[in-house]
């Protein structure tokens, strides 16, 4: 009886590992020399990489290595998000413009909030493409940062 | 309910009762048992000290001295939360179902019982403080959803004892395994407990200790 009455009570924390995150990828291309001509070198790592949300003290890449991809938390509180980006050493302040959708999940978990994608942009004037508006997990690209090194 | 309806729903309820008393003997027909739920009441009044409670009665019919098609009716109300928010919730519930008596001599005092109901709960139901987690910008964002009326259906197979206790008196205790029918919708906020069923989960355990009368 004690065993029946006790599985009547449920487990009240969340159980589902579920992340949503916008996911920026990089295309990169530098000019180098030689003696007798200069060609362009396209490349996707970024070789130090790091990344803080804007008014926010914790940092969420803190100078890594060799980085293909970032997940970047978008705010759910309001519609446009910030980071500061520092990649190979140039600085970039990289604003992601987006709605945001409640889902209710359960009453163990709450709401996640989904994210649709309007603009994005950065302060260098670098294009920031829009490959998938769409922000329901972590595992579709969401957006390419096309830079270029000298 | 008017005063002429409830005056009806008396008589309705005498005349089967004078009928039961009559016919209670016959081949087919063995009386109608009313139950009161008891331990599943003192149960969640101790467990959630009353923030849920819920009450129950049972009334079947004992056919051939074997079959009891049974009716069960209750009411619940629960105000309890989880790490995602808080649920307050009233409403009532109905099962329908039948009991067998498995005993090999077959017979009306004693029963060992087993069945299946058919069970629904309708209630009003409100969530407040729902959790919106946000853990890298550490906002603490609280929704409130307002009160809707949502309807579930179950299943259930039950097992229990009944005994006889003193002339027409006998106590007995059912548990109960329950699969829910009704599944969650994308997105929309479903109630977290539900009337004569319990907590939301796929499949869930019950179980009732009743004191009955037999007409």
């Amino acid at each position: 009886m004690t065993v029946g009455l006790c599985s009547c009570t449920p487990d009240t924390e969340c159980r589902i590992e579920e992340n949503v995150n916008c996911i920026l990828t990089f295309d990169c291309d530098s000019i180098r020399a030689t003696e007798d001509t200069t060609f362009v070198v396209k490349f996707d790592q970024i070789d130090s990489l790091t990344i803080k949300g804007m008014d926010v003290d914790s940092v969420l890449y803190d100078n890594e290595k060799s980085v293909s991809s970032v997940a970047l938390p978008l705010r759910s509180d309001i519609n446009s998000t910030k980071y500061n980006l520092v990649l190979n050493g140039h600085q970039y302040l990289l604003t992601i413009n987006h709605q945001n959708e409640e889902h209710f999940i359960s009453m163990e978990c709450g709401c996640f909030v989904y994210h649709q994608i309007d603009t994005a942009y950065t302060n260098s004037g670098d294009t920031v493409e829009i490959i998938n508006t769409s922000v329901e997990n972590s595992e579709q690209i969401n957006l390419k940062l096309h830079l270029h090194f000298d | 309910m008017t005063k002429r309806n409830a005056i009806l729903c008396v008589f309705a309820i005498l005349t089967i009762f004078s009928y039961a008393r009559e016919y209670g003997d016959s081949a087919i027909y063995q009386g109608i048992n009313v139950k009161l739920d008891l331990g599943n009441t003192v149960y969640e009044l101790a467990r959630s000290k009353a923030k849920i409670q819920s009450y129950e009665v049972a009334v079947n019919v004992m056919l051939k001295r074997r079959f009891l098609p049974t009716l069960e009716l209750g009411f619940a109300t629960a105000q309890t939360s989880a790490a995602g928010g808080k649920h307050i919730g009233t409403g009532g519930f109905g099962r329908v179902g039948l009991d067998i008596s498995t005993l090999k001599k077959a017979g009306t005092e004693s029963l060992l019982l087993v069945g299946v109901r058919l069970g629904t709960a309708v209630q009003g139901y409100e969530l407040q403080d729902v959790r919106i987690w946000d853990t890298y910008w550490q906002t603490n964002t609280l929704k409130s959803y307002p009160t809707s009326v949502k309807a579930d259906v179950w299943g259930e197979v039950v097992a229990g004892l009944q005994v006889k206790i003193y002339k027409g008196f006998h106590m007995g205790w059912f548990f109960r395994f329950k699969a829910m029918f009704t599944r969650q919708t994308n997105d929309k906020p479903v109630p977290y407990y539900i009337p004569g069923y319990g907590y939301r989960q796929d499949t869930n355990f019950g179980f009732n200790y009743y004191i009955g009368y037999k007409f």
